[in-house]
C-alpha cells in the first residue's frame, strides 16, 4: 500500500487565460509581429493621417452621397494655389518664375522616382489651349451647340441666327472667330467657345493672362497665379513635404527681394525708359497661399509640436511625482515601461487594423499615459508600503473592475461613425490592455526584476502610510498568487519603519491617514457641490445646447487665414451652397443634371451649372444636332452673303449628315475643357458616377429661406442633395453628438448592470452609479459656466468620464471589502488613487493646452468630470 | 474648405478677348461688298526701323500732334483677309474717339452692329439690344482697343509699355509699327501698322494666324466733344 504523501499537494496549474505572463506574451509579441507580418505582405501601409479632412464627418447625404463627398474631397484635397504679388507686375512674375523653378524639379518625372512632391504645377500658360477647344468645339459644332442657340433653333429663329454671324463677321474690332468660317457659316463652335468662356469666367474668378501667366491687380499690387497638384509623397507632412519646399523657396525669394527688383528694373529697360520700376527702391515681395494642404500642414506641424511638448511635460511631472513617492528609479522605470508599452501595442493595433492613423487620434491617445500608469502605480504603492502579496488579491479585483469597466466606454466607441474616435477606441483599448496585462504579469511575479520593485520602502510618504502597526504577515495568499510571490522579503516587518516619514512628504502621508471629513461634513460637502454645478447649469442653461460650430472647431493662423482670405476676393470663391448628384451611369447622372437644372430655372433659383452646361447627356446632344437641322435650308444664302459662290452649301450639307451621331464625351474633351469638367464630375470605384452643381459667380450663402426652397426643390428626387460643406459637417457633427448620447447612456446600463452583478448589493451599486452622474454634473456645469455648447467632442469626453471616473470608487469599495487586519492598505489605496487622479489630471490638464479645439475640449470635459469623480470618492469613501 | 479651384476656367476668362457677342444684321441692308477688292499694303517695312533718338523725337511730335484734338471722328472701311481661304469681308461705318470717354466703332453696311469700348468696359449694340462686359476677363481686349487709343490720342506712355515700337516718315506721310511684347497681345495681334500725316489714314492688326484687319479712315472731323446719342452708346456711367 502507498504510503500517502506528506509534501504538500502541488498547486494546480491556472488555465492559461488566468495566466497573466502567457497573456501578456501573446499581446506584446504577438501584435508586433502582426503587423510585420502585414507589412511584409503588403496587407497595410501604415502612415499617419494629417490631412485637415480627416477631421470631417461623413456626409449627412445617405451612404451614396457620402462616398461623392468623399471622392471630391479627395479630389481637392492636394490642390494649392500660391499668389505671388508685388506693387510691380514685372517683380512678381519674375518671382513667380523663380517659385516655379525652385519647384519644378520636384515635380514627376524629374524628381527622383517615387519622390515627386508635385503631380502638376502650372504657371505659364498654354498658348495653344484655346485654339485646341476652339477646335474640339468646331468638330462637334452641332452637337454641342450652347443652350440659347439650340433654343433659338428650336423655336424657328434660324434666320437671327445667321444674321447675328453675319454681324459678327462684318463687325469692327471683331478679331477671330472666322477660322472656320468655310465649314461654319453660321458660326456655331465660336458661339459655343463663348457660351463655354462665360461660364468660364464667371465660375473662374478675375484672373486673366498678362504675360503668359495669369495675373491680376488688387489694391495697387499685381497678383500671379501659381498652381500646383501635391502628389501622394508631397502630401506627407513628414519632412520634406510639398508644403515645406513651397515655403522653403518662398522664404528664399523673399531673402533674395532685392534681386528679384534688379529682375523687374531689367524687364523695364530698353524700349521702356519710362516704364517699369526704375530707381525705385525695392518694392515688398509677398506670397498669398491658398488650398488645404497649408492648413493641414500647418495643424499638423502645430499637433506635432504640441504631442512632443504636451508629452515631455507631462511625462516630466509625473517622472518627479513618481521619484518623490518611490525614492527609487525601479518602480518609475516599471511604470514608464509600462506605459511605453502601452503605447506602442496601442499603435501597433491601431496601425495593423486601420493602416492609417490621423494625428488627432494619436493626440487624443496621449491620455493613455495618464490611465495607463495607474494599474502598475496602484501595485508599487501596495507593494511598497509593505502590504505584501497579502493584498493582492482586493487589488486585482479594483484593477480588474477599472479595467473591464473602461474598457467597455473605449470598446463602445469602436461602432462610433467616425474614424477618428474609432482609431482612438481601438488605441486606447488595446493601450488599456498592454498597462492591465503588464500589472498583472507583475503582480504574478513571473519577472525577477520586477520582483526586485515589491520590496517595501523604508522611506517617503509609502512608509508611513503603512503605519506603525506593521503589516498581517501571516495567512494563506490569495488565489492565483504564486507562493514564491510572498516572500519573506516582501513582508519583513524589520523593513517598515514608523519614523520613515521624509520631511516633506509626511503633511501628505497625514492627510491620507483617514477620511477627511467626518461623514457628515463629507456628504455636506457633496451635496454643496452638486448644488453649485447646479446652480452653474442652470445659470448658463440657455448656452447649454447641442451644437457644433465647424467655424470654432478649426482657426487657421491670422496669417493663414488673411491669406485665404485674399485668395477667395481675387479667384471668386464663394460660401454659396452647391448640390450634389449621383447616378449609376454617366448618362444618367447627366440626363438628371439637365433635369435638376431645369427644374432650378423654372423655380426661378438659376445662377447654377455643373458639367453637363460643358458636355451635354447624350440625348440633349442629339436633341441639338436635330434643332440644327433648321439651318440647312438658310446656307446657300449664308455662304454668298459670306463672300463663297461654290460647292459649299452642298458640302455643308453632307458633312452635317456626316456628323449625325458625332458626339462629345468628357474623355475626349481637351486639356482646357477636361480640367473644368474633371473638378466637376467623378466616377466611384463602385462605377456610380456622381457630379457637382455649383452657383454661377460667387455668391453669398444662401439666406434660410432661400435654403428651403433649394433643398425644397432637390427632396423629390432621391439622387440630389444640397450641400454647404459648413453647415453639412456641423449638422453631421451634431447628429454624431445624438449618437454618442445613446452610446453614453448605454454604457451607463451596462456598468450599472455590471457592478450591481458584481457587488450584488444595491445600495453600493447606486453609490457607484452616482459617481458619473456627479462628474457629469460639474461637466455640464464647467460648459455652462464657460458658455460651451455640448459639442460631439466635449460628449466624447462624458463618455472617458463614465469609463476613466469610476476607477476611484472601485478602488474604494474594494479596500473597504479588505480585511481589517489589511487596513494599512486602505491608505496606501488612498495614496494610490491620489496619485491616479493626479497622473490623469496632468495628462487631461496638459491635453487642455491644446491649440485644437477638438482635443482641448474633450480634455476640459475629462479634467472637469475625472476631478467631480475623485472629489466624490474621496469625500465618500468610508 | 475652399471650392474647387477650375485651372482651365482662369486660362479660359482670362482670354476672353472673344467674348463680344454677335450682334443681329440690320434688316432691310443688303450686303454690298461680298467680296471686297484687295485692299492696298500699307508698309510693313517700318519694321525695319526701330525707334532712335532721331525718329524718337519725330514719333513724339508725330503723338503731340494727334493728341492736339481730344475727339476725332470720321469713316471707315473695314477690310478682313482670311487667309486660309483668302477671302476679303468688306464693311464700313462711323468712328468715333474720345480721350476722356473711349472709342466708338458703329459697322453700318452691310450688316450693323456696334461696339463702344470704354476704359474699362466693353458695349457691344444690336437691335436695341446692348451687352455690356466689364474688365475682368476681357483685360486683353481692352488692352488692345486701349493701345488703339493711345494712337489716336498720341499717348506714347502707353505705348512705349505694351509694344516695341518703330517708325518712320517720308514727304510728311508717317508709319509706326507697333509689336506687342506680352504673349496675350501677341495672341489677339501680332502687329499694328499705322499710317498717316495730321490725322491717322488708315490702321492694319495683323492676327497670328495670317488674317488681318486693314481699316481705312476718312473725312476726319474734330469736334469738342461726342454728341449725346454716341455717348449714350458707352451706357450709363
Amino acid at each position: 500500500m502507498k504510503k500517502p504523501s506528506s509534501a504538500p499537494p502541488k498547486p494546480r496549474r491556472p488555465p492559461p487565460w488566468r495566466r497573466p505572463l502567457l497573456l501578456w506574451l501573446l499581446l506584446h509579441a504577438g501584435l508586433p509581429l502582426a503587423l510585420l507580418l502585414a507589412l511584409a505582405l503588403g496587407l497595410t501601409s501604415p502612415s499617419l493621417d494629417t490631412q485637415l479632412l480627416g477631421l470631417l464627418p461623413p456626409s449627412p447625404h445617405g451612404p451614396n452621397m457620402a462616398e461623392a463627398d468623399a471622392l471630391f474631397a479627395q479630389n481637392h484635397s492636394r490642390n494649392v494655389v500660391v499668389l505671388v504679388s508685388s506693387p510691380h507686375f514685372a517683380q512678381a512674375k519674375e518671382a513667380a518664375a523663380q517659385l516655379y523653378a525652385g519647384l519644378y524639379k520636384h515635380t514627376a518625372p524629374h524628381a527622383a522616382p517615387g519622390a515627386a512632391l508635385f503631380e502638376e504645377l502650372s504657371l505659364f500658360v498654354d498658348e495653344n489651349a484655346v485654339a485646341q477647344l476652339s477646335d474640339f468645339l468646331h468638330e462637334y459644332r452641332y452637337a454641342l451647340l450652347d443652350a440659347p442657340t439650340a433654343a433659338l433653333l428650336e423655336a424657328g429663329q434660324a434666320q437671327t441666327l445667321a444674321d447675328e454671324a453675319l454681324a459678327w463677321a462684318y463687325g469692327a474690332l471683331h478679331l477671330g472667330g472666322l477660322s472656320h468660317m468655310e465649314e461654319d457659316p453660321f458660326l456655331l463652335s465660336e458661339r459655343a467657345l463663348r457660351g463655354f468662356l462665360q461660364v468660364a469666367l464667371l465660375s473662374g474668378g478675375g484672373l486673366s493672362l498678362k504675360e503668359g501667366v495669369l495675373a491680376t491687380e488688387w489694391e495697387g499690387r499685381h497678383y500671379v497665379l501659381l498652381r500646383a497638384r501635391l502628389s501622394g509623397e508631397g502630401a506627407s507632412l513628414s519632412k520634406g513635404g510639398g508644403i515645406e519646399e513651397i515655403y522653403r523657396v518662398c522664404r528664399e525669394l523673399e531673402g533674395a527681394t532685392g534681386d528679384l527688383a534688379g529682375a523687374g528694373k531689367a524687364g523695364g529697360e530698353g524700349n521702356n525708359p519710362h516704364g517699369g520700376i526704375g530707381e525705385e527702391a525695392a518694392p515688398p515681395l509677398a506670397f498669398s497661399f491658398s488650398g488645404i494642404p497649408f492648413h493641414s500642414y500647418e495643424s499638423a506641424s502645430g499637433a506635432q509640436k504640441e504631442i512632443t511638448l504636451l508629452s515631455s511635460l507631462t511625462l516630466g511631472l509625473l517622472l518627479l511625482i513618481f521619484l518623490w513617492v518611490f525614492r527609487s528609479p525601479w518602480p518609475v522605470a516599471a511604470i514608464g515601461l509600462s506605459t511605453l508599452l502601452s503605447l506602442a501595442m496601442g499603435l501597433c493595433a491601431a496601425l495593423l487594423v486601420f493602416g492609417r492613423v490621423h494625428i488627432l487620434a494619436l493626440q487624443l491617445g496621449l491620455c493613455l499615459i495618464g490611465l495607463s500608469v495607474d494599474y502598475t502605480l496602484h501595485f508599487f504603492v501596495k507593494r511598497r508600503a509593505a502590504l505584501g502579496p497579502a493584498a493582492d488579491g482586493a487589488l486585482r479585483r479594483g484593477i480588474g473592475v477599472c479595467f473591464v469597466s473602461s474598457f467597455v466606454c473605449f470598446l463602445l466607441f469602436l461602432w462610433a461613425p467616425f474614424a477618428i474616435l474609432r482609431q482612438f477606441a481601438l488605441f486606447a483599448a488595446v493601450g488599456l490592455l498592454s498597462a492591465y496585462l503588464t500589472t498583472l504579469a507583475l503582480l504574478a511575479g513571473g519577472w525577477g526584476l520586477f520582483r526586485l520593485f515589491s520590496k517595501p520602502s523604508s522611506a517617503g510618504p509609502l512608509a508611513s502610510s503603512a503605519g506603525p502597526t506593521g503589516v498581517h504577515t501571516s495567512g494563506n495568499p490569495p488565489t492565483g498568487v504564486p507562493p514564491s510571490a510572498v516572500s519573506p522579503s516582501a513582508v519583513s516587518p524589520s523593513a517598515v519603519s514608523p519614523s520613515g516619514v521624509s520631511p516633506s512628504a509626511a503633511p501628505l502621508a497625514a492627510n491620507l491617514r483617514g477620511p477627511l471629513f467626518s461623514p457628515k461634513i463629507s456628504k455636506a460637502l457633496l451635496a454643496g457641490l452638486a448644488l453649485v454645478f447646479i446652480g452653474a447649469i442652470g445659470g448658463g442653461r440657455h448656452g447649454l445646447k447641442i451644437e457644433n460650430n465647424l467655424g470654432s472647431l478649426y482657426r487657421p493662423s491670422p496669417q493663414l487665414l488673411a491669406s485665404e482670405r485674399r485668395a477667395s476676393a481675387l479667384l471668386g470663391y464663394g460660401a454659396a451652397s452647391g448640390f450634389l448628384l449621383g447616378g449609376d451611369s454617366l448618362e444618367e447622372l447627366l440626363q438628371r443634371e439637365e433635369l435638376f437644372l431645369g427644374e432650378l430655372e423654372a423655380a426661378g433659383e438659376g445662377g447654377f451649372w455643373g458639367a453637363s452646361r460643358l458636355i451635354p447627356s447624350l440625348k440633349t446632344q442629339k436633341a441639338r444636332y436635330e434643332a440644327a437641322a433648321h439651318l440647312r435650308g438658310l446656307a446657300k444664302a449664308q455662304y454668298e452673303a459670306l463672300g463663297f459662290w461654290g460647292e459649299e452649301a452642298a458640302e455643308f450639307e453632307e458633312t452635317y449628315a456626316a456628323l449625325h451621331g458625332h458626339y462629345a464625351l468628357p474623355s475626349k474633351a481637351p486639356p482646357l475643357l477636361a480640367g473644368l469638367v474633371s473638378n466637376l464630375l467623378v466616377e466611384a470605384p463602385s462605377g456610380r458616377w456622381y457630379s457637382m452643381l455649383l452657383p454661377l459667380g460667387a455668391k453669398a450663402a444662401p439666406g434660410v429661406e432661400q435654403k428651403a426652397r433649394l433643398a425644397a426643390l432637390a427632396k423629390p428626387h432621391g439622387w440630389v442633395g444640397l450641400q454647404n460643406k459648413a453647415e453639412d459637417i456641423s449638422a453631421a457633427l451634431d447628429s454624431l453628438t445624438a449618437t454618442l448620447l445613446g452610446l453614453l447612456g448605454l454604457a451607463f446600463i451596462l456598468v450599472v448592470l455590471g457592478v450591481g452583478i458584481y457587488y450584488g448589493h444595491w445600495p453600493q451599486t447606486l453609490r457607484v452609479a452616482a459617481t458619473p452622474v456627479f462628474a457629469g454634473l460639474a461637466c455640464l456645469a464647467m460648459h455652462a459656466f464657460w458658455g460651451l455648447p455640448i459639442s460631439f467632442f466635449s460628449m466624447t469626453g462624458f463618455i472617458l468620464v463614465l469609463g476613466l471616473g469610476l476607477d476611484y470608487v472601485f478602488y474604494f469599495n474594494e479596500d473597504a471589502a479588505m480585511k481589517a487586519s489589511l487596513s494599512p492598505g486602505r491608505k496606501a489605496t488612498t495614496l494610490a488613487v491620489v496619485l491616479s487622479y493626479a497622473t490623469t489630471a496632468l495628462s487631461f490638464g496638459a491635453l487642455a493646452l491644446s491649440s485644437f479645439a477638438p482635443v482641448r475640449l474633450v480634455a476640459l470635459s475629462v479634467l472637469s468630470g475625472l476631478s467631480a469623480a475623485f472629489l466624490w470618492a474621496m469625500l465618500g469613501r468610508r | 474648405m475652399p471650392r474647387p479651384q477650375h485651372n482651365g476656367a482662369r486660362l479660359a476668362a482670362a482670354l476672353l478677348l472673344l467674348t463680344a457677342l454677335p450682334t443681329a444684321a440690320q434688316p432691310g441692308l443688303k450686303p454690298l461688298p461680298r467680296l471686297g477688292p484687295k485692299p492696298p499694303p500699307i508698309g510693313q517695312e517700318v519694321f525695319a526701323s526701330p525707334l532712335t533718338p532721331p525718329t524718337r523725337t519725330r514719333f513724339e511730335a508725330v503723338c503731340q500732334t494727334l493728341a492736339r484734338h481730344p475727339v476725332v471722328k470720321g469713316d471707315f472701311v473695314q477690310t478682313k483677309h482670311l487667309s486660309r481661304v483668302d477671302r476679303f469681308l468688306v464693311s464700313q461705318g462711323f468712328f468715333a474717339v474720345d480721350t476722356a470717354r473711349g472709342m466708338l466703332w458703329d459697322t453700318r453696311e452691310p450688316f450693323a452692329s456696334t461696339t463702344a469700348v470704354g476704359l474699362n468696359f466693353v458695349v457691344q449694340h444690336s437691335q436695341g439690344k446692348s451687352t455690356r462686359m466689364d474688365a475682368s476677363g476681357n483685360e486683353t481686349f481692352l488692352r488692345m482697343a486701349q493701345t488703339l487709343r493711345a494712337v489716336f490720342s498720341g499717348d506714347t506712355k502707353t505705348l512705349d509699355e505694351a509694344f516695341e515700337v518703330f517708325f518712320r516718315e517720308e514727304k510728311g506721310v508717317w508709319l509706326l509699327g507697333l509689336r506687342p511684347k506680352e504673349a496675350s497681345l501677341k495672341n489677339f495681334v501680332q502687329a499694328l501698322v499705322l499710317q498717316g500725316d495730321s490725322v491717322v489714314r488708315q490702321l492694319l492688326l495683323l492676327e497670328k494666324n495670317g488674317d488681318s484687319i486693314a481699316y481705312a479712315l476718312f473725312a476726319h472731323s474734330f469736334p469738342a466733344e461726342l454728341s449725346a446719342d454716341e455717348k449714350a452708346l458707352f451706357g450709363p456711367p
